[in-house]
């Protein structure tokens, strides 16, 4: 489909240029909304050192790659605006230059080497369960948690943590509260500002134990057990989700945290019975 | 053997003790 | 290079069928073992399959519109991401390349047809079975596996009858991408016209010879996963039971052994059409042909160790966690050199815009942006917050979409003219460009707060926090799926009343198959190699 009398191209592009200033003003509308609707943009407000840890690694590397992605892309599109056929740019013809290919080559790889030596850090300090001062084991079922307090005050507890949301929330026959699929009806609770190292395993597939505000992460496998940790600074109910596929319910079965204050935790293990671990009923209760 | 059959026959034979060699290892020697 | 127009072959009278094999119709096409016919073959299962898996993204997406389970039950949910990601990973984009491959190479290197013909033919009727088999365990007793496309065990081992549908399909899809492997190497490797080494075959011939290693080395691994998985459910072994002696992490590294690979399977001959297209629409040569080569198998080597970035969270132990780190933040360096490169390529050129263009323009911006956000993901800190959430989502829908999906398109609008002797209409190619453009965005770039934000993968319902980006995501999927419909069109409309496109609609493209061959391509070329300078 030649053109007449413009170049080719030319005129489906103008009308091209016009259309996507109007979507893009469209586009503009939609997501400002969005803003105003209490969108999340970044992760969750740290409540751990790692957490934190994690929030500044993430924005040391957003800072690097924005600045990078912005300045190679100046050239991409100072070239679409300069050297354009349609301007009567005609084409050089280089096709090498070493000093050039050097220089992309060996920064890059400084700016990587400058990203990793401080996560290096990071990543070693995740690793590090010594030395705790609860010890919790966190076993994944389909579709549901168990908590063993294992040592340190408290050991001996152990329940079941299962979704508490109503069913008719969930089938849209009732208003959904705010804590919807984020709620149980047992918390994991924990004392503040204490070393808690979770052993995590599972019962039939693989789970995971996930608590964005602690930036933690475990997979939970069936017979054999992991660990991580955390140590959190303020207290307050934090909440998670299993974040490995794991069947049907994969997405009803959160991981909810209480941390509280040192004799809030103390009255809290006083009041807990030591009753008979419901993981023993486990096949016979277990909903299907 | 034509040239191509035997330069196909090596990529094969690539492809098969990859296959069987991944299978044998973990059977006979474990994780 | 002197331009001997290779005129053998060439039906002088439209229509004229005898050439064709002896077969007209349906036949013709059962029984085809020439290259340019199964490319075409390759080329529409694949856009089938697009279909098919844009659909059941289009019923996620639509379960995920609003919090509480409206439209499809969990099983069925987590039935239909599994298949969606088989179905657009294995029938979509796999065999859209192996589409260009068969088209192409033999032109590019002046060869007459593909190494093993013959078997070329079942490489690709294999595909339309295997496909079948995925679509069918759907109607299978408890439907189809409902495990991911990554089909990690124990969980694999739970399933019903469809999970060993989906084993046999794999084993399939595998011979045939083996097959047709070996085919491709073959036939770079012994049947290039004399005058044309290996540092003067086109950009994206070299691509496609490294890919093809790559699916040799890898695909058998892949093999290897699902039979295990297969004798754990059946046959009584323990491989993955803890139980019975075995891991079922080993299952992980072996799927990622195979996995990581795979993604360069599925972005190294995306980024030989790249470049094909620019240095064509800038005038000007690729810039840095040899750094592209070694850049190219450089990541090809690289892509061996790094599977295990997949696996951080599995309790590997921290110097396990470090090394696939360091080593996976290697690849961004000869990565980082092939975009360059290209952009290296734009500059001081005479640019013009057409749609294959447009479409590799928008793979340079959008791509880069995918892989930094793989760079992300990369560190380890980082990946404990965003694995298995919809960053993940959106970081690989970036790079295989916006990725390799974007070269597709602009390899199909660069090289229609070539295959069918008609020209696309340019003004509806570029609404299908910035339609596309848009709507991708639209879908997956909110896609990266979602997981930023504690959104994790595979469910079909969620917490009231992300209801808001979950609305955009889903009202741009229906736009980029209705978008699709109108690619559909152009092509049919160019195929049947296409303008006829001159004999070089290209200025600047520069390979045999444009500069030695006729447009449209007659059905045998080649059939003497060309006389090269």
């Amino acid at each position: 489909m030649a053109s007449k009398s413009a170049p080719p191209g030319t005129r489906s592009v103008a009308r091209s240029k016009s259309l996507l200033a109007r979507w893009a003003v469209a586009l503009a509308a939609v997501a400002l909304s969005g803003t105003a609707m209490a969108a999340e943009w970044n992760l969750q407000p740290p409540v751990t050192p790692i957490a934190a840890d994690i929030h500044k690694v993430h924005e040391y590397v957003m800072l690097l790659v924005t600045v990078i992605f912005v300045g190679v892309f100046s050239f991409m599109f100072w070239s679409i605006f300069a050297h354009r056929k349609s301007k009567g740019h005609k084409a050089a013809q280089f096709h090498e230059n070493v000093t050039v290919e050097i220089l992309w080559t060996v920064i890059p790889a400084i700016i990587l080497v400058a990203i990793v030596v401080p996560v290096t850090k990071v990543v070693i300090a995740q690793k590090d369960t010594s030395n705790p001062d609860l010890t919790i084991q966190a076993t994944g079922y389909q579709w549901k948690w168990g908590y063993q307090y294992l040592k340190g005050e408290g050991a001996g507890i152990d329940f079941l943590s299962t979704l508490a949301t109503p069913q008719q929330q969930i089938d849209g026959q009732a208003p959904k509260d705010k804590h919807y699929l984020l709620e149980v009806d047992h918390p994991l609770v924990v004392p503040v500002g204490k070393k808690v190292r979770i052993i995590t395993t599972a019962a039939d597939v693989i789970h995971s134990w996930w608590v964005p505000a602690f930036g933690v992460k475990q997979d939970a496998i069936p017979g054999i057990l992991r660990d991580t940790w955390f140590k959190a600074d303020k207290t307050g109910t934090y909440r998670g989700q299993c974040a490995e596929l794991c069947g049907k319910n994969h997405g009803f079965m959160p991981i909810v945290v209480k941390v509280v204050t040192e004799p809030q935790y103390a009255a809290w293990v006083a009041n807990q019975e030591k009753h008979k671990s419901e993981a023993a009923d486990i096949n016979t209760g277990a909903p299907k | 053997m034509s040239r191509n059959a035997k330069t196909g026959l090596i990529l094969a034979t690539i492809a098969l003790v990859f296959f069987l060699g991944i299978i044998a290892k973990f059977w006979l020697i474990g994780p | 290079m002197s331009a001997v127009l290779d005129t053998h072959g060439q039906a002088h009278e439209h229509g004229h069928h005898d050439q064709h094999g002896g077969y007209s119709g349906i036949m013709r096409w059962i029984t085809t073992t020439n290259h340019k016919d199964i490319g075409t073959l390759y080329l529409w299962f694949s856009f089938i399959m697009f279909l098919v898996g844009g659909t059941m993204a289009l019923l996620i997406r639509s379960e995920l519109f609003e919090p509480g389970l409206q439209i499809v039950n969990p099983e069925f949910f987590n039935q239909l991401t599994t298949m969606h990601g088989l179905i657009m990973v294995f029938g979509a984009i796999m065999p859209a390349f192996v589409g260009f491959a068969n088209w192409l190479i033999p032109m590019q290197i002046g060869a007459p047809d593909m190494a093993f013909a013959r078997m070329n033919n079942w490489s690709f009727w294999i595909l339309p079975f295997a496909a079948s088999l995925l679509v069918l365990s759907f109607f299978m007793p408890g439907g189809a596996p409902e495990v991911g496309w990554t089909m990690y065990a124990p969980l694999t081992v739970q399933q019903g009858m469809g999970m060993d549908f989906t084993i046999f399909a794999v084993h399939l899809l595998g011979m045939s991408s083996i097959m047709g492997s070996i085919n491709i190497i073959t036939t770079i490797l012994n049947m290039r016209a004399p005058g044309m080494t290996l540092m003067k075959m086109p950009m994206f011939c070299w691509t496609w010879l490294i890919t093809a290693y790559l699916l040799v080395a890898a695909m058998p691994v892949l093999a290897g996963a699902v039979t295990m998985t297969l004798t754990d459910r059946h046959f009584g072994t323990s491989f993955f039971n803890a139980a019975g002696g075995g891991d079922p992490v080993l299952y992980q590294h072996i799927f990622w052994f195979f996995g990581h690979p795979e993604v360069y399977i599925i972005a190294l001959p995306a980024f030989g059409v790249i470049s094909q297209v620019i240095p064509a629409f800038s005038r000007k040569p690729l810039f840095g042909y040899a750094s592209m080569v070694y850049a190219t198998s450089a990541i090809a080597i690289l892509s061996f160790i790094v599977w295990a970035h997949h696996m951080y969270t599995t309790g590997m132990p921290v110097t396990g966690q470090l090394f696939f780190m360091y080593a996976t933040t290697l690849i961004a360096i000869p990565t980082g050199v092939k975009v360059f490169n290209w952009v290296a390529t734009m500059w001081k050129g005479s640019l013009t815009f057409e749609t294959p263009m447009l479409f590799a323009i928008g793979f340079l911006f959008l791509f880069t942006m995918g892989g930094f956000s793989g760079l992300v993901l990369s560190l380890v800190p980082v990946d404990i917050q965003l694995q298995d959430t919809y960053y993940v989502v959106a970081h690989f829908h970036y790079v295989m979409v916006a990725g390799a999906l974007f070269s597709a398109f602009a390899g199909i609008y660069f090289w229609l003219p070539k295959w069918t002797g008609k020209m696309y209409d340019e003004t509806l190619g570029k609404w299908h460009f910035w339609l596309s453009m848009i709507f991708f965005n639209m879908i997956f770039f909110v896609q990266h707060f979602l997981g930023l934000a504690g959104m994790p993968r595979r469910i079909p319902d969620y917490p009231l926090q992300f209801e808001t980006w979950n609305q955009i995501s889903t009202v741009g999927a229906f736009g980029f799926g209705l978008t699709q419909l109108l690619f559909l069109y152009i092509v049919i409309k160019t195929i049947r009343s296409g303008e006829k496109a001159p004999e070089k609609p290209w200025e600047g493209a520069d390979s045999l198959e444009w500069t030695h061959l006729p447009t449209p391509a007659p059905y045998h070329s080649f059939e003497t190699p060309p006389v090269l300078k």
